[in-house]
């Protein structure tokens, strides 16, 4: 190759690499950066449990997967060690297929199983620490392929298994399958081809006799997780066919470049930068069809719930509506009740169901979103009891790190200090909750008082408990309100769900009663939707109903419900799509023809 | 694997390789020459010490009682002695760790005395020193082995779990089966005949549900719920023959509390008792124990296996009623040669007499004493803190509180050990959430000793460990059946359906 050519080869090299990176970076921070924030969420990193992860198969993948997770808080650090990960594993790559192929092909090769990991990171079951693993397997390779003396490379290569399996669990048999195949095609002369044979056999056995050796003398697993270890997959019963294609991907790749090498056959260079900016094409577009959008927008809800960034939750539901679960329209629910404005936006937000509270659901971090309205409202052992409910019903049983958080906090409120003492150790060994958890432990043990060093949340939340005991039922949410605002004549977000309550269920009693406490709230502008229940209500009764006479009615609205009225009578009972086009987002809309959902 | 905490990785390690890993990185105390300490600062006070020690009565085959100072300190010198023996430690941290091998040597030559364990504690450059902690070593050995099963102290559901075996001499724990063996499967109800591991079961739920039972060095699984009862059978108690297992059928309910430290409560919506004969795999009952006007449950056979002990209850209406559902101990007559269960029912303990409920009766070894838990209503009493543990003297007719076993938290599941003066029971006492097991003596005329803590090897071990020792029960012998022999037995086949037998 010329100076020129071998110019234009790294040149090509790098803009294909650069292309792909960039695009790995743009397709996770546009289509699903807030999955990758929540995976942080998902599990505690503990670092005083460095040696208990490494006396484990897998263990360092383990290990190094949680270290780096926790950067997912930010959604910055998220795309960075994604993408940080991915340009490393093509590096590798490319430094393994130069060996088997020409360097013409070798970037083409190295693309596609970093595209196939970037790609598994989709799938929610999918642990970081595979990525990990799958990164230490192609290290071990490089450093097999670059020894060339044959009964040290064999030791090596036995000591790599082992070294790999312990480590990198599964990940074991890219490599063993990718020396095995490496050794095959080797156009080493200096061994023969027995030797190599023998090489490659004893590998890809010992890949398989030291899991089930070991699983006899050292630990008890199911057979799939001694196998595979628990740095892949959540669920430990089950073996996806995509990790399957992934962790054999190389030895796949190696085996076809390999061939193409002693068959001669050769692409001319600009094919393959064609080939490759092909397949980057299709890697973006595989991509945005396996990403789930719905989870994407469920997720930001979530994340934001847990930054407590209402008002941004209240924008976004406006501007985006809300996606079709429960899970987003509790957290909206939730931020808007926060910010007092649920009596107000409720009917302006599309797709906003009125669920306030979600049972207990065995479902990932759902009974996480469930805690949320419990916590805020007061109803701290409810809070705490979704959030233990959480740690037991993530598929993998690891800590979800903002559990153990609210676990702590209500145990704070409660003045549990024994118990807060327990799950703030947790948080203390992380990197960005051990300063909030360290700062709580020392104040404990300094025997402070609690409101000296309980934030102003947490104070706020301890004034809002409920002073007399009942039994938690989520289908009866209003008892509980009832109690809170017993207790606690100033709980706001009591006093909107409450209302809200009512008027979606129709009780006017009830609504009109409690406005006997409205005052107390200090609202700035009277709520809308008083406003046009009272206006509705007006035309129920003849008779004076004193307690209205807090809720002001605005102009406007009085104006729209003479328009409602008008078209109503002209025959808009018939005509639901008309009234929904003209009055979708009122109350009186709600009234008589349901929720407007779409 | 999938949870961090120190010792449950070490349960799924087997025993000696994981230990030895430990050992090798972890900081041992050692002996040392004694510092100077002639010109300590007395305190005159016990020494701030977790766990606590002082007054407890420890059998001399029990595993080292390490333990960390609770002030802060830079050094500790810790002198243990007794009238035969003495040994002196030196630590450069707060945690007192004493090696195995001195310390089974030393208590030993210590039984039927006193220990005296005299801290010494360095900050700056001076040395304090604290009265000494006292306990008393009987002769009387505990059972070699303590078997539990780790559950974090959820609310309704559970997630990772595991039953193990640990020596009680030592700090070896080895693993029964876990939901690494099993995912997705609750084990639980583990039960042995005489404390001994030749016939045990186990309760297992959800995936590969069943009864796994091992008798006559036979492991099978069965299926305990049949068109005769509205469940599966669980709470079961072996007769002394081996050859029946008394269970109750239960269907449970919680409730929540929206305030204070009691988080929940269970309820008995229904329960009933049969008896399962192994052989035949055949449930029978009669109706004393399946009353469709009362609640039966939690039985229990005297060691001679001619009576059967179990609470129960007038039914009512739930959860309405809950806090008038107080459970009277009572017993029946049992032929285990006819199989046949007794007409008359005994009513040892009366409700309404006590003003209380009571619930899991366990009758002790000689047949002397029954143990049981009182609670304000109900029969589960691992939610009460009220629940308290007393002592039914069969002679005498008299019921006495265990004073020295009780806090102002839940005592409850308590076990005899095979020689009937050790008692293991989990207590809430420590923080009100997780169930810890303690062990206390008995003596010859059923008064107690005060408990201690099951020792742990890291004195720091209950700090961060997120699990509840649930169903403690002392074994006299060593499990020796492997998880995957369970496993495969569970998951093999759904499991024989055991037969309700009508004539009784």
């Amino acid at each position: 190759m010329t100076k020129m050519g071998v110019y234009f080869y790294k040149v090509q090299i790098f803009v294909v690499a650069g292309l792909f990176i960039i695009t790995t970076g743009l397709l996770f921070g546009i289509f699903h950066i807030e999955q990758l924030v929540y995976r942080e969420q998902l599990q505690l990193f503990q670092d005083n449990n460095f040696l208990e992860k490494l006396i484990v198969p897998g263990g360092l993948s383990i290990f190094a997967g949680e270290f780096f997770l926790q950067f997912f808080k930010l959604h910055i650090g998220a795309l960075f060690v994604t993408v940080f990960f991915v340009t490393i594993i093509i590096i590798f790559l490319f430094r393994i297929f130069s060996f088997v192929t020409n360097k013409n092909t070798a970037i083409f090769f190295s693309l596609l199983p970093a595209a196939g990991y970037a790609l598994l990171l989709l799938d929610r079951f999918f642990y970081f620490s595979g990525l990990v693993a799958f990164l230490l397997s192609i290290i071990g390779i490089d450093i097999y392929i670059r020894e060339k003396r044959g009964w040290r490379k064999f030791i090596l290569g036995l000591l790599l298994v082992v070294f790999t399996y312990w480590f990198a669990g599964g990940a074991v048999f890219t490599f063993s399958f990718s020396v095995f195949l490496l050794e095959i095609v080797s156009a080493d002369s200096r061994s023969s081809f027995r030797g190599k044979l023998f090489f490659g056999v004893s590998y890809i056995v010992l890949s398989f006799l030291l899991p089930a050796l070991l699983r006899n003398i050292l630990f008890y697993e199911n057979v799939l997780q001694s196998f595979v270890s628990e740095a892949f997959y959540r669920i430990p019963v089950f073996l996806p066919v995509e990790l399957i294609l992934a962790l054999l991907s190389v030895p796949l790749l190696i085996f076809i470049a390999a061939f193409f090498e002693s068959a001669n056959i050769s692409f001319p260079q600009r094919m393959v930068y064609f080939l490759s900016l092909f397949m980057i094409i299709l890697f973006g577009g595989i991509f945005y069809c396996l990403n789930n959008t719905n989870e994407e927008r469920i997720r930001k809800l979530d994340n934001l719930v847990f930054n407590k960034k209402w008002n941004e939750i209240a924008i976004h539901a406006r501007k985006q509506g809300v996606p079709d679960s429960k899970e987003a329209s509790v957290a909206v629910n939730l931020s808007l009740a926060k910010e007092g404005r649920l009596t107000t936006d409720f009917f302006k937000i599309q797709g906003l169901q009125p669920v306030f509270v979600i049972p207990y659901e065995r479902k990932g971090m759902t009974p996480f979103m469930a805690s949320e309205p419990y916590y805020y409202l007061g109803l701290n052992n409810f809070a705490r009891m979704m959030a233990m409910e959480t740690l037991e019903s993530t598929v993998d049983a690891k800590l979800p790190v903002r559990a153990v958080k609210r676990i702590s906090e209500t145990f704070l409120i409660s003045g549990n200090d024994k118990l807060a003492q327990k799950y703030l150790g947790l948080l203390s060994e992380t990197m960005f909750y051990s300063t909030w958890s360290k700062r709580h432990l020392s104040q404990i043990r300094g025997n402070e008082s609690k409101t000296e060093f309980l934030s102003q949340e947490l104070n706020e939340i301890r004034s809002r408990l409920p002073d007399e005991d009942f039994y938690y039922n989520e289908k009866h949410f209003e008892v509980a309100l009832l109690y809170l605002l017993r207790a606690n004549k100033h709980n706001r977000m009591a006093y909107e769900y409450l209302m809200m309550h009512y008027l979606l269920n129709k009780n006017f009693d009830s609504f009109i009663n409690f406005l006997s406490i409205y005052s107390l709230f200090k609202y700035e502008e009277t709520p809308l939707i008083f406003q046009e229940a009272k206006a509705y209500i007006q035309t129920l009764t003849s008779d004076d109903v004193p307690l209205l006479d807090v809720v002001n009615i605005s102009k406007n609205v009085e104006e729209k419900f003479n328009m409602y009225i008008s078209e109503f009578r002209k025959g808009g009972n018939k005509r639901p799509e008309r009234m929904k086009d003209l009055f979708g987002d009122t109350y009186w809309y709600y009234l008589h023809f349901g929720r407007n959902d779409s | 694997m999938r949870v961090y905490r120190h010792a449950l990785v070490m349960k799924r390690v087997n025993g000696t390789i994981a230990l030895s890993l430990v050992i090798a990185i972890s900081f041992f105390g050692c002996k040392e020459g004694k510092p100077d300490l002639s010109n300590a600062f007395e305190t005159g006070i016990l020494p701030k010490v977790f766990p606590e020690y002082d007054g407890v009565t420890v059998p001399w085959n029990i595993a080292p009682l390490n333990f960390k100072y609770l002030d802060s300190c830079r050094y500790l010198y810790v002198n243990v002695s007794s009238s035969y023996s003495e040994m002196d430690y030196f630590f450069d941290s707060n945690k007192v760790k004493f090696s195995e091998k001195d310390w089974t040597n030393f208590l030993s030559n210590s039984r039927e005395d006193s220990v005296f364990i005299t801290v010494y504690s360095r900050n700056g450059s001076k040395w304090t020193k604290h009265n000494p902690i006292r306990f008393y070593v009987s002769e009387h050995r505990i059972d070699k082995l303590l078997l539990y099963r780790r559950i974090m102290p959820g609310y309704q559901t559970w997630n990772t779990m595991g039953v193990y075996q640990r020596e009680l001499s030592s700090f070896k724990e080895k693993l029964i089966l876990d939901s690494e063996v099993m995912p997705g499967t609750c084990m639980n109800c583990h039960n042995f005949r005489d404390n001994k591991a030749d016939s045990w079961m186990l309760h297992l739920r959800e995936n590969y549900g069943g009864t796994i039972i091992f008798s006559d060095g036979d492991l099978k699984k069965i299926q305990t719920k049949t068109d005769h009862t509205f469940g599966s059978a669980g709470f079961p108690a072996w007769h002394p023959s081996g050859n029946y297992i008394a269970f109750s059928v239960n269907q449970v309910t919680q409730i929540f509390h929206a305030i204070g430290d009691v988080r929940a409560h269970a309820l008995d919506m229904k329960s009933d008792m049969v008896i399962y004969n192994v052989d035949r795999n055949e449930f029978f009952t009669s109706s004393v124990l399946s009353s469709p006007n009362a609640y039966e449950a939690f039985p229990c056979f005297s060691p001679d296996g001619e009576r059967l002990y179990f609470v129960s209850s007038p039914s009512g209406k739930l959860p309405e009623e809950q806090e008038e559902m107080k459970y009277s101990l009572c017993s029946v007559s049992f032929d285990e040669y006819k199989g046949i269960i007794g007409n008359d029912v005994d009513t040892i303990i009366s409700a309404r007499t006590l003003g209380k409920s009571v619930s899991l009766p366990r009758v002790s070894p000689d047949g002397k004493y029954i143990m049981l838990t009182t609670l304000d209503y109900g029969n589960f009493p691992a939610y009460n803190p009220e629940a308290d543990l007393y002592i039914y003297d069969l002679t005498k007719r008299e019921l006495v509180e265990l004073k020295a076993f009780n806090s102002d938290n839940v005592e409850s599941w308590h076990s005899w050990s095979s020689n009937g003066h050790w008692v293991v029971f989990s207590s809430r006492r420590r923080d009100g959430l997780f169930m810890d097991a303690w062990i206390g003596y008995v003596d010859e005329k059923g008064a107690p000793q005060k408990p201690f803590l099951l020792p742990q090897k890291d004195p720091d071990f209950y700090d961060s460990f997120l699990f509840s020792f649930n169903v403690p029960e002392f074994l006299n012998e060593p499990f020796e059946i492997s998880p995957y022999q369970i496993a495969n037995v569970a998951t093999k086949s759904k499991g024989q359906q055991a037969e309700f037998e009508n004539s009784h």
